[in-house]
C-alpha cells in the first residue's frame, strides 16, 4: 500500500516558469432577440471582463456555483463559444475565435464532467480511441494500436479485454478513464478538467484524481481544474479563481485563499463544505451564513453581482460594480469592503 | 423495545438474463422514532434498492425479496397493494435524488401539491375526481396548507413560486418544494434518497440546514441514503455503512467518526479531499460482480488487511461497545465454531 | 488485409447491430439478444413467414407448378377452375393457374416493398443529417421542401410520375421512392437536433474532427435506431401501395401478375368465382403482417440495446 503525497507548489511555480495562457479583458456575451416584429436585442454576460494568467504546469482551479460561467470560461477558451470581446494568448499566440480546430486541439483539450455522455455509447473503446489518431495521421495502424495499449495500461484497464468492450458496458470510473487516454493521445499542453469527479462515487474519484496527477508529472502537462468542492481545490490547485455570474470576485494563491478569505462569496463557499474530521474545521478560518441562490444571467443584479446575497451589502454595493484590487502579489479581490484599505 | 422500523434479514436478488444478482445480502436496521439514520455506500451497494423495497415498488416480476420489515409492527413486505396506500406519502415519505426529474412537467407546483393533498388517502379516485376538486371550501382549506409548506421550506416568494412550472425553478427550490410535499402528510419516516448530490455544495448546505430544523420541529425519522460522509456527519445520528451489498459497520455517528473500524470505513475517509490538505488514497480494486460475490466477506478482495479467513467465512458482527458494530475478522469472531 | 466481411461487421457493428451477431468477446450480448428474441414469439412467427415468402419469390420459377401462366398465356379449356388438386388455387378467367401467378407476382411486390423504403431512407435521412446538422439557411430550405411533399399523399405524386414515365417496376419504384423520402428528412432532422447538442459530438469537434466525420461517425450511428424500424414498417406501406397501384391498374403492365392487379383482375368475378381475387389478397396480407411483425420485435430488441 504506497502513501504518495503530492506536494503543491506555490510561489515557485510562478517565479520559474513562464506564462502559458493568458487571458485578457475576456467578455463572452449571448445575444437574445425576443419580441415578434420589432427584435429587441438584449445580452447575457456569460463572462463579463475576465482577466487571469495560467503558468505552466500549474494547476489553476475555477471555482463557483453553477451557473457562475465556469464552464463558459473553458469553453471560450476552446473556440466553442463565439468571444465577444477580449484576448485569450496561447504561448504567445492569440486564440481568440481560432479557425484552426486540429492545431487547437493539439494544444488544448477538454475533459467531461460526465464520461457517459462524452463518449459515443453505441462505440467501443477502440474506436474512440482510435479517432483523435485517425482525425490527426498520427501513427499507422499498427504504431497506433500499441500506442493505445500502453495508454491503457497506464490507466490500469488490461488491453486484452478492454479494446473491445462497449462504451455502453463500463462503469463511470473506466468511462473517465478511456476519456482521459483518448485526449492524452493528442499529448496537448493544457488540459481543462470541467469537474471530472463530481459525477463519480468517493473511491472512483480518488482513483481518478491519481492518475490525474500521475499523468500531470508524467506528461508535462497544465490544467484548469473547475469545480465547486473547495476540499478539491485545497489538495490540488495553486492557484484559484473564484467566479460569480461570470465575474472575478477573487483570485489568490492556495494557502493565501484559505488562510485569509476576503471575499463574502468565498466565505460562503468555505462555509458550506460540509467536513468530515474535526480537525478540518480550524482550516475555515471565517464564516458567514449560506442564503439564497444564484441567480439567473437574465436577471443580474446592478452594481456588485453578490449584493444580494452579502451579509455585507453597502449602498454603493448596490450602484457600482466595485474595482478589482490588490492585496498583495499573490492575492485580489474585487469587493468595496477593501477599497479603502488597500 | 419497539423501534419505528425494523429491517430484519432483508435479502434482494434480481433475476437477469445472466442469472440472479446478489444485491442486497442479509441487512439489519434498526431505526427508532424520531432518530436520523444515515445509510452510507457507494453507487451499486443496494442502498437505493433498500430505499424502494420499503417503499413496496420494486418490480415484482425480477426481484426475490426475502426477510421482513417491520413498520409500527407491521410487516409491510406482505402487505398488498391496496394496504400500502396507507403507507405511502402518510406514514413513510420520499425525497429523490434529481428533484427537477421528479415533479410533473407539465403541471405547476400549486396543482401538483393540491392534487396531492386532496386524494392523497382517496380510494376510488377517478370516480370522486370532479366533485373534489370543485369543493371550493376543501379547495381554500388545501391552498392554505400549501402556502403554509411552502413556507415552512424557506421558500422566499411563495406566491410567485406556487404558479411556476418546474422547469422554471431552480435545483434548491425544486428540491424544497418535494421536501414540503414529502412532509405535507405528516409521516414518522422520511426516506432520503441522497437528495444533495445533484446540487451545488452552497445549496446543499442550505437544505441540511433546513431537513435539521424541520426535524426538530416536526419529529419525524429519517432514513437518509448518502455516499457523502460530510453530509452523513451534519445530519445524521446513528450511521450504517454498507458495502456491495451487506452492512459493514454500524453504530452512532460519533462513535464511527472518532473510532472507524472497518477497513471500508477507513478506505473511504482517505479517499475523501480534506481541507487539511493531506493527500488522498483511493480504495483498489472496484466493486464485486452481483452475480458471482466472493464468498466470504464481500470487501476480501479490495482489503489491505485481508486474512486467509476473510477468504472462506462472512464475519459476523462483532459489538465493540453499545453504540458500535463491525463486521469483521480484524476484530475477532474467527475462533467461533 | 482488408476482409470485406470485417468491413460489413465493423459497420454494422457502429451502427450497433453487430454488437449482438457475433462478436465472440460480448457473449453477453448475444444471450441478451436470444433472450430478449425468445420471449417475442411474434417476432419469430413473422420473420418465419417473411422467409418463407422470401424463398417462394425467388425459386418461383422452379416451385410454380405452371410457370408458363405468369407470362403470356391462355388456355380456354379451364378457365374459372375452383380451388382442386391440379390447380391449388384454382384459375382465373384465361385459364392461368393462379398459385404460379401469385410466385411471380411476390417478386415485384417484395422487390418494390423492400427498395422503396430504401431508396426513400437512403435520401431522406442524408438530407435529414444535413438540414439537422448545419441548420439555418440550408436547413430552413430542406425542411421547407419536405414540407411540400409531405403534404401531398403519395398516391398522387406516384400517379403523376407514372403517367410522364409510363408502366413497369423500375417506375413504380421511382415514383413512389420521390414521395416516401420526405418522412425520413422530418424524422432524422429532429433527431440530429437533440444528438447535435450530446456532449460526445461536442468532444469530438474540440478533437478536431472534421464536420463530415462527425455527421457520418457519430450523429447519424445514433440517429438510425428509429429509421431503421421505420424502414421495416415502410416496407409493409410500400408493399401497400404498390399493390394499390396495381389495383388500379397503373404501372404494371399486363399480363405481369402483380399482386394488386390480380386482385383487380378478380373483382369482375367476385362472389362466385371468389379465389381469383382472395388468395392474391391473403399474400398480400402476410407479406404486410410478416414484416410488421417482424419489424416490432426489432424494435423490442433495439430499444433495449440503446438504454
Amino acid at each position: 500500500m504506497k502513501i504518495t503525497m503530492y506536494p503543491v507548489f506555490f510561489m515557485e511555480v510562478k517565479k520559474m516558469n513562464e506564462i502559458l495562457l493568458k487571458v485578457d479583458k475576456l467578455k463572452v456575451y449571448f445575444t437574445i432577440s425576443s419580441g415578434m416584429f420589432i427584435k429587441q436585442k438584449y445580452f447575457l454576460k456569460a463572462v463579463d471582463d475576465i482577466s487571469f494568467n495560467i503558468y505552466k504546469n500549474e494547476i489553476f482551479a475555477i471555482v463557483g456555483e453553477s451557473g457562475s460561467g465556469k464552464t463558459t470560461v473553458a469553453k471560450s477558451i476552446l473556440g466553442i463559444y463565439k468571444v465577444t470581446s477580449g484576448n485569450i494568448f496561447l504561448e504567445g499566440e492569440n486564440i481568440v475565435n481560432f479557425k484552426n480546430r486540429k492545431l487547437l486541439a493539439r494544444k488544448i483539450q477538454y475533459l467531461y464532467q460526465d464520461p457517459s455522455s462524452s463518449l459515443d455509447p453505441r462505440k467501443k473503446v477502440l474506436d474512440i480511441l482510435m479517432e483523435p489518431i485517425l482525425v490527426h495521421k498520427l501513427y499507422n495502424k499498427v504504431d497506433a494500436k500499441k500506442i493505445i495499449e500502453n495508454y491503457l495500461e497506464l490507466v490500469k484497464l488490461p488491453p486484452s479485454s478492454y479494446l473491445n468492450k462497449y462504451i455502453i458496458n463500463l462503469s463511470g470510473g473506466e468511462k473517465q478513464r478511456i476519456a482521459i487516454v483518448r485526449l492524452l493521445l493528442l499529448k496537448p499542453k493544457l488540459i481543462i478538467l470541467d469537474e471530472p469527479t463530481a459525477s463519480l462515487d468517493v473511491s472512483v474519484q480518488a482513483k481518478i484524481l491519481e492518475l490525474l496527477l500521475d499523468i500531470k508529472n508524467k506528461y508535462d502537462l497544465t490544467y484548469i481544474l473547475i469545480t465547486h468542492d473547495l476540499s478539491l481545490v485545497k489538495n490540488l490547485a495553486n492557484r484559484i479563481l473564484v467566479l460569480y455570474l461570470g465575474k472575478i470576485m477573487e483570485i489568490a494563491e492556495n494557502n493565501e485563499l484559505f488562510l485569509n478569505p476576503l471575499h463574502p462569496y468565498t466565505i460562503m463557499l468555505l462555509s458550506s463544505i460540509p467536513v468530515v474530521t474535526d480537525e478540518e474545521l480550524k482550516y475555515i478560518k471565517k464564516r458567514i451564513e449560506t442564503i439564497g441562490e444564484i441567480q439567473q444571467l437574465t436577471q443580474v443584479p446592478s452594481g456588485c453581482v453578490f449584493h444580494p446575497r452579502c451579509p455585507y451589502a453597502m449602498e454603493i454595493c448596490k450602484n457600482e460594480d466595485p474595482p478589482l484590487i490588490k492585496i498583495n502579489e499573490n492575492h485580489f479581490v474585487k469587493c468595496h469592503l477593501f477599497k479603502n484599505n488597500f | 423495545m419497539e423501534y419505528l422500523l425494523s429491517i430484519k434479514n432483508l435479502k434482494i436478488y434480481f433475476n437477469s438474463p445472466q442469472g440472479i444478482l446478489k444485491v442486497v445480502e442479509n441487512v439489519n436496521i434498526d431505526i427508532d422514532y424520531k432518530e436520523v439514520v444515515g445509510l452510507i455506500g457507494e453507487t451499486g451497494c443496494g442502498k437505493s434498492i433498500i430505499l424502494k423495497s420499503i417503499l413496496g415498488i420494486l418490480p415484482k416480476t425480477t426481484s426475490i425479496i426475502n426477510g421482513e420489515i417491520i413498520y409500527k409492527g407491521v410487516n409491510l413486505l406482505n402487505l398488498s397493494e391496496k394496504d400500502f396506500y396507507k403507507y405511502r406519502g402518510i406514514e413513510i415519505s420520499y425525497i429523490p435524488q434529481h428533484p427537477l426529474e421528479s415533479l410533473f412537467p407539465v403541471f405547476t407546483v400549486e396543482e401538483q401539491f393540491r392534487d396531492l393533498i386532496l386524494f392523497r388517502n382517496v380510494s376510488n379516485a377517478y370516480r370522486k375526481y370532479y366533485i373534489i376538486k370543485n369543493n371550493k371550501n376543501k379547495l381554500n382549506e388545501t391552498y392554505k396548507i400549501i402556502i403554509d409548506w411552502l413556507k415552512n421550506v424557506g421558500i422566499p416568494n411563495v406566491d410567485v413560486v406556487m404558479k411556476q412550472y418546474p422547469f422554471e425553478l431552480s435545483g434548491g427550490l425544486a428540491q424544497r418544494v418535494l421536501i414540503a410535499m414529502a412532509l405535507s402528510g405528516n409521516p414518522s419516516l422520511l426516506l432520503a434518497d441522497e437528495p444533495t448530490t445533484a446540487l451545488d455544495v452552497t445549496i446543499q448546505k442550505q437544505i441540511i440546514d433546513l431537513l435539521n430544523s424541520l426535524i426538530s420541529k416536526y419529529n419525524f425519522s429519517v432514513l437518509f441514503v448518502t455516499h457523502n460522509l460530510g453530509i452523513a456527519r451534519m445530519l445524521t445520528k446513528k450511521i450504517y455503512i454498507m458495502y456491495a451489498g451487506k452492512i459493514v459497520e454500524y453504530g452512532s455517528t460519533d462513535e464511527i467518526f472518532k473510532n472507524p473500524l472497518h477497513p471500508y470505513t477507513w478506505g473511504l475517509l482517505k479517499a475523501i479531499p480534506k481541507l487539511t490538505g493531506e493527500a488522498i488514497k483511493s480504495i483498489e480494486g472496484s466493486i464485486p460482480n452481483y452475480l458471482t460475490p466472493p464468498p466470504g466477506c464481500r470487501f476480501y478482495p479490495r482489503c489491505p488487511y485481508a486474512m486467509d479467513i476473510c477468504k472462506i467465512k462472512e464475519p459476523s458482527f462483532i459489538k465493540v461497545n453499545e453504540n458500535h458494530y463491525v463486521s469483521c475478522f480484524l476484530y475477532g469472531g474467527e475462533k467461533n465454531e | 488485409m482488408k476482409n470485406p466481411k470485417n468491413i460489413s461487421k465493423r459497420i454494422l457493428a457502429s451502427f450497433g447491430i453487430g454488437s449482438f451477431k457475433n462478436i465472440k468477446n460480448e457473449n453477453v450480448k448475444l444471450e441478451e439478444f436470444l433472450f430478449k428474441f425468445k420471449r417475442n414469439k411474434l417476432a419469430i412467427v413473422g420473420l418465419s413467414i417473411f422467409i418463407i415468402l422470401i424463398f417462394l419469390a425467388v425459386f418461383a420459377n422452379w416451385i410454380a407448378p405452371y410457370p408458363q401462366d405468369a407470362g403470356i398465356a391462355v388456355h380456354f379449356n379451364q378457365t374459372l377452375q375452383p380451388p382442386s388438386f391440379k390447380h391449388i388455387f384454382g384459375t382465373d378467367d384465361l385459364g392461368r393457374d393462379i398459385f404460379s401467378r401469385i410466385l411471380f407476382g411476390l417478386r415485384y411486390t417484395l422487390i418494390a416493398g423492400l427498395t422503396i423504403p430504401i431508396i426513400g431512407a437512403l435520401i431522406g435521412v442524408t438530407l435529414g443529417l444535413i438540414a439537422g446538422y448545419f441548420g439555418k439557411k440550408i436547413g430552413t430550405v430542406i425542411m421547407r421542401i419536405t414540407d411540400v411533399f409531405l403534404s401531398i399523399p403519395p398516391l398522387v405524386i406516384a400517379l403523376l410520375v407514372i403517367s410522364v414515365l409510363g408502366p413497369g417496376l423500375l417506375n413504380i419504384i421511382i415514383a413512389l421512392s420521390i414521395d416516401w423520402w420526405s418522412w425520413y428528412v422530418r424524422m432524422v432532422q429532429a433527431e440530429v437536433l437533440v444528438i447535435r447538442e450530446q456532449n460526445f459530438v461536442e468532444a469530438s469537434y474540440i478533437l478536431g474532427s472534421s464536420k463530415f466525420r462527425i455527421i457520418f461517425s457519430h450523429i447519424l450511428p445514433n440517429a438510425i435506431f428509429p429509421v431503421i424500424v421505420k424502414i421495416t414498417l415502410d416496407m409493409g406501406y410500400a408493399i401497400l401501395n404498390v399493390a394499390s397501384l396495381g389495383f388500379l391498374g397503373l404501372g404494371i403492365t399486363p399480363p405481369t401478375p402483380e399482386l394488386g392487379y390480380l386482385v383487380a383482375e378478380g373483382r369482375l368475378f367476385l362472389p362466385n368465382d371468389w379465389w381469383i381475387s382472395t388468395f392474391p389478397g391473403l399474400f398480400i396480407f402476410l407479406a404486410i403482417l410478416s414484416i410488421n411483425l417482424l419489424g416490432d420485435g426489432l424494435r423490442d430488441i433495439f430499444d433495449v440495446e440503446v438504454t
